[in-house]
C-alpha cells in the first residue's frame, strides 16, 4: 500500500495527464466524471460517487484522479462558510 | 455516542443540530459511526484527522481543491474518498481531512442527497430519504 506522500505524488501525476487529455476530453465527454488512471481514462459518468466506487474496482484500490470534465474549476473549489 | 440518531447539541451557541453518520472507507472494511453536524453553509464534508486514522482514508485521495473560509486565505488540498450512510442513504463524496477541528460537519455535497427539516423550536429534526 502507498504511503501519505506517495498517494499524493501519484495523484499528482494523474492530474498532470488529465491536463494533458482534456481538450479532447473536451470534445467527447464534456460535463462527465471522469477517472484517470495511469495517464487515461478508466471510467467516466454522470454520478461522482459512480465513478469513484467503479474506479476503485477497476483499479484494485489504487490512487486515481476524479474531475468534472469542463467544471474543474467549479468543483475543485470549497467555501466553508461556517468554519 | 447516544442511541439517538438526530439532534440539536445546546453546547453550542448558537445550538448545532447533528445526525448519526455511519463514514465508511472504500472497501468498507474500515467504519465509525459518529455525530455528524449538519453544516449547510459548507460546500463540502470535512471529517477529524481521527477519523482518517481510523478509516485510513489518506491512502485514497481522489481529488484536490482550493478550499477557503470566510476571511481565510485559499488553499490548494487532497481531498480523500469516504462512504457516508445517512438514514439508509449512502453517498459517496470527497472529505477534506483536517487536524483543527473536533467534530464532523457534514456540507451540502451530502446533505443534498437528503430531505431535511429542523424545528428549532421543539428541538427535532426530521431527516430521510427523499
Amino acid at each position: 500500500m502507498l504511503g501519505i506522500s506517495m498517494s499524493m505524488e501519484k495523484l499528482l501525476r494523474e492530474k498532470e495527464a488529465y491536463g494533458k487529455l482534456r481538450l479532447k476530453l473536451l470534445e467527447k465527454s464534456k460535463g462527465k466524471w471522469v477517472a484517470i488512471f495511469n495517464g487515461g481514462v478508466v471510467v467516466q459518468g454522470d454520478d461522482f460517487g459512480e465513478v469513484v466506487k467503479k474506479a476503485y474496482e477497476v483499479t484494485g484500490g489504487e490512487v486515481f484522479y476524479v474531475t468534472k470534465v469542463g467544471e474543474e474549476q467549479k468543483v475543485e473549489r470549497r467555501i466553508y462558510r461556517n468554519r | 455516542m447516544s442511541a439517538e440518531s438526530t439532534g440539536i447539541d445546546e453546547t453550542y451557541y448558537p445550538p448545532f443540530p447533528w445526525c448519526s453518520v455511519r463514514i465508511s472507507n472504500l472497501s468498507k472494511k474500515r467504519t465509525v459511526t459518529v455525530k455528524g453536524y449538519i453544516d449547510t453553509g459548507s460546500d463540502g464534508t470535512i471529517v477529524t484527522a481521527d477519523i482518517d486514522k481510523k478509516l485510513e482514508l489518506h491512502k485514497q485521495p481522489v481529488t484536490m481543491a482550493e478550499t477557503t473560509s470566510i476571511g481565510g486565505k485559499p488553499e490548494e488540498r487532497m481531498l480523500y474518498a469516504a462512504i457516508f450512510t445517512i438514514k439508509r442513504v449512502e453517498v459517496v463524496t470527497a472529505v477534506d481531512v483536517r487536524n483543527d477541528i473536533e467534530e464532523t460537519l457534514l456540507g451540502r455535497d451530502i446533505l443534498r442527497h437528503l430531505s431535511l427539516s429542523i424545528n428549532w423550536k421543539k428541538g427535532t429534526i426530521n431527516l430521510r430519504d427523499p
